[in-house]
């Protein structure tokens, strides 16, 4: 029986029973397991992270110079057009980072080719942002026509410039290529020029060590942890702690209602 | 202690459910139709489904307020758990978790262990607790422990809010998968599915949104599993247990794919015929990409507000009133995760194949917040499965709808009107009270989806921050502390209000064209998706210092506390 107030005071860290001590222990050692779990493991992702670049960065700096320079060898060339479709072909670059790449690979892919193709490549993409605009809107019936046509362009952009420019057929960069391509060919800004080795940057450098590196199931480790493991592991302490806290309170004769 | 109990009934429905899907399944394969137009079978199984939902709300009218605001405290566990699952998963879950990922890539995951995580502190921290406090909502908890009349009504008036922005924000995925199966545009889309959802939550209060919201867990989760095997068993991956299995797609992802890409012989396409291939996008899946313009700060900050936030929402926390006994509030709890995991398992496994269907650049960037159903049409899936996928999104948000309108209606009906206005009221006028509060609360958030605010659905993304920085400290130390007192909670609630505030004038300024000082500061620091990393933590502070300061608690809130919750 209580016989002052303050003795019905309490806290989490100030159990008033055996059965509340034990229930404290298990709140806190369930508490550290799951704060450690989450952000422990994303620390150490951090602590052990490393700006990774990937092999088309690489390739891009190895050449920026020459190209930039105008010295640039065919080959370099060839390399520098593959690198930026390699990036242009990825769905998280923003739009004004695109318009950027697709303006220098425009200057860099028609002074590959000659000039009678240069005309007709300029025609095919025109032709080509119509189409994809009608294709918005168009009927059943329209849209059959439309996509032949769209075929047809695709071929005449990819014949005229996957050899000269040396298109690496692997990862479908010929189907990027009609895509990334203006009609207008303008000489590239300072300003592109500039941001160009920046853009670059941001799109093929990653932040990796062995934690991502390290595979499990076929996925990343890290991805594999947070996506699949942390959510079983949530499952499972809560399930662990509904049947222990029912055994507590058998032991020790708690009657919840 | 029964839901579902094969009576009389249930036959019924399943008897007319049934006949009405039989033309779904005859006219099912011949659909090709575009974007935009009707469609037969799945218009079939959307309609049989929304006959389903009145019927159940009808056969399961509520005759008290018990009815009405905790189902008769008569849900099994499992069912619990699968009403919890429901409640939860909104049309957010359903369709933008994926999109999400797809998006956002590693960052996207911060979403799905915050809504996850945060279950584990519901369990541990509150839900046995608030179920033997014995109290309806979760104002009418605040209001009791803490004695105060002022607490009892912000709360509501939060709990109102909060409700109605979410809401507005699932009518935005209804319209969207209204549009797709029956052609019909978004303002009739709004009509119907408001009619519905109002119709069946009237009547039956929370029995029926709870029994409802079982049937909704059941077409839910069906819907969804489903294209995830089809699609690791058309393009060559694991797919036995495609939740685990998609690992392979996300490695292949990061190393991009070659084209042609042969399996069998066969060259894999897409429904457009594009090769499946890809460029190496590690962004997909590496740590706070520099491409993405996240931190690892912010994913830890998104991560933290969203768990205290699930375990502060009160349409979330209500739901542990329901059950028969403690042991079944906490199983319930387990139940409930698991059901969400498998939804949060599996929606990666859509945003990978997004990624790779999508790739080619005719197809263009998938609108994420439909990425789900453009994912299984990519595929090639047959239309019928497809169409059920979106009946399954307006399942997902039917549930949370319901489960948003009891918890607004009760609010309004039992803690502003019985408590606060007419504490007098017969039990005849609170039921009545509670259904126009649901008609009312129904009308309101009808009419202002309807006016296609953009505004208000984005505020949904201030209600998890704002519940965790103004109702779950005022749980937690309600719960495990007999000091918190009066004074303490309201300090605690002015600064949660005072910072959530200061974090929504900036983000409706940014979203209306305005630049304040600090913009940038604000906006990373205190982002309206996880001002609570820091606002959560100061309210609790603010709470304890003044509790500390000013007059106890009574005698006999500590005494019920210690004798009749943590004994």
């Amino acid at each position: 029986m209580k016989t002052s107030d303050n003795e019905y005071n309490f806290s989490l860290f100030k159990p008033v029973s055996p059965y509340s001590r034990k229930n404290r222990n298990l709140i806190v050692t369930l508490s550290i397991i799951w704060f450690v779990a989450i952000f422990g493991f994303q620390l150490l992702l951090v602590l052990f992270e490393k700006p990774t670049p990937e092999k088309t960065l690489i390739a891009f700096e190895s050449v920026w110079e020459s190209v930039k320079t105008g010295k640039a060898t065919e080959q370099e060339k060839k390399d520098f057009v593959n690198s930026l479709i390699a990036v242009a072909g990825k769905s998280s670059v923003k739009p004004v980072n695109k318009t950027v790449l697709d303006n220098v690979l425009t200057w860099y892919v028609y002074s590959m080719v000659s000039d009678p193709e240069k005309v007709i490549l300029s025609e095919q993409i025109k032709e080509l942002v119509i189409i994809r605009e009608k294709l918005a809107e168009a009927s059943d019936a329209e849209y059959t026509q439309l996509q032949s046509d769209l075929i047809r362009i695709k071929t005449t952009i990819n014949s005229i410039a996957n050899e000269k420019t040396g298109i690496d057929p692997a990862h479908n960069k010929e189907a990027i290529l009609p895509y990334s391509l203006n009609a207008e060919n303008k000489e590239p800004s300072a300003g592109d020029l500039e941001a160009l080795p920046k853009i670059m940057k941001l799109y093929l450098t990653h932040n990796q060590s062995f934690l991502t590196d390290t595979k499990i199931l076929g996925f990343p480790f890290h991805y594999f942890y947070t996506a699949e493991f942390l959510l079983i592991l949530f499952v499972g302490m809560c399930l662990f702690y509904s049947i222990r806290i029912t055994q507590l309170q058998k032991k020790f004769s708690i009657k919840e209602g | 202690m029964v839901s579902f109990k094969f009576d009389k009934s249930m036959k019924k429905i399943v008897v007319t459910i049934s006949s009405l899907l039989l033309p779904a399944l005859v006219f099912g394969g011949n659909l090709t139709q575009l974007e935009g137009s009707f469609k037969v079978g799945p218009a079939i199984i959307l309609i049989a489904m929304l006959a389903t939902f009145v019927m159940v709300g009808f056969f399961s009218r509520a005759k008290d307020t018990t009815d009405y605001y905790a189902a008769g405290r008569k849900i099994s566990n499992i069912s619990s758990g699968m009403a919890i699952g429901s409640n939860w998963m909104s049309a957010a879950s359903f369709l933008g978790m994926a999109g999400m990922m797809y998006t956002t890539g590693y960052n996207g995951l911060a979403y799905v262990v915050g809504w996850t995580g945060g279950y584990v502190l519901l369990l541990i921290l509150m839900a046995g607790q608030i179920r033997k406090y014995g109290k309806f909502t979760a104002p009418d908890f605040i209001g009791d422990r803490y004695y105060s009349q002022t607490l009892r009504g912000l709360s509501a008036v939060f709990t109102i809010l909060i409700s109605f922005a979410y809401c507005v924000g699932q009518f935005g995925g209804v319209g969207l998968m209204f549009k797709w199966i029956l052609g019909i545009d978004y303002s009739w889309a709004v009509i119907i599915g408001a009619s519905v959802v109002i119709g069946y939550t009237m009547l039956s209060g929370m029995i029926g949104a709870t029994k409802n919201m079982v049937i909704q867990y059941i077409i839910l989760i069906i819907s969804f599993l489903i294209p995830t095997f089809l699609l690791t068993y058309k393009f060559d991956y694991f797919w036995l247990l495609p939740q685990f299995g998609y690992g392979s797609i996300v490695s292949d992802i990061i190393q991009g794919i070659p084209a042609p890409n042969i399996s069998d012989g066969v060259a894999l396409i897409n429904a457009y015929g594009h090769n499946v291939s890809l460029v190496a996008s590690p962004e997909f899946a590496m740590p706070w990409d520099p491409a993405t313009g996240s931190t690892a700060f912010q994913w830890m900050a998104i991560c933290f507000s969203l768990m205290l936030g699930t375990a502060g929402l009160p349409h979330v926390l209500q739901r542990f009133y329901i059950t028969p006994t403690i042991r079944d509030a906490r199983l319930s709890c387990v139940w409930g995760l698991f059901f969400i995991c498998v939804l949060y398992w599996s929606a990666p496994v859509y945003s990978a194949f997004g990624k790779i269907l999508s790739f080619n650049p005719e197809v263009g960037g998938l609108a994420s917040d439909a990425i789900v159903v453009y994912t299984a049409q990519l595929g090639g899936l047959n239309p019928l499965v497809v169409g059920l996928l979106a009946s399954g999104a307006i399942s997902a948000a039917f549930s949370t709808i319901s489960g948003l309108l009891v918890a607004g209606a009760s609010a309004f009906s039992h803690d502003i009107y019985t408590k606060i206005i007419n504490q007098d009221a017969s039990p005849k006028a609170q039921l009545n009270m509670a259904r126009f509060g649901t008609i009312l609360m129904g009308l309101v958030v009808g009419i202002v989806a309807l006016l296609k605010l953009g505004m208000i659905a984005q505020l949904v993304s201030v209600a998890f921050s704002m519940a965790a920085c103004t109702i779950f400290p005022l749980f937690l130390l309600g719960i495990w502390w007999s000091g918190a007192n009066r004074a303490g909670g309201m300090a605690g609630m002015i600064v949660g209000i005072s910072i959530s505030l200061f974090s929504l004038t900036y983000f409706i300024a940014a979203k209306s064209g305005a630049h304040l000082p600090g913009q940038e500061f604000v906006e990373y620091w205190l982002n309206v998706w996880y001002f609570a990393w820091i606002g959560a933590p100061l309210s609790i502070i603010t709470n304890i210092i003044v509790s500390k300061l000013t007059t106890p608690t009574p005698v006999e809130i500590k005494k019920f506390l210690i004798e009749k919750v943590h004994s």
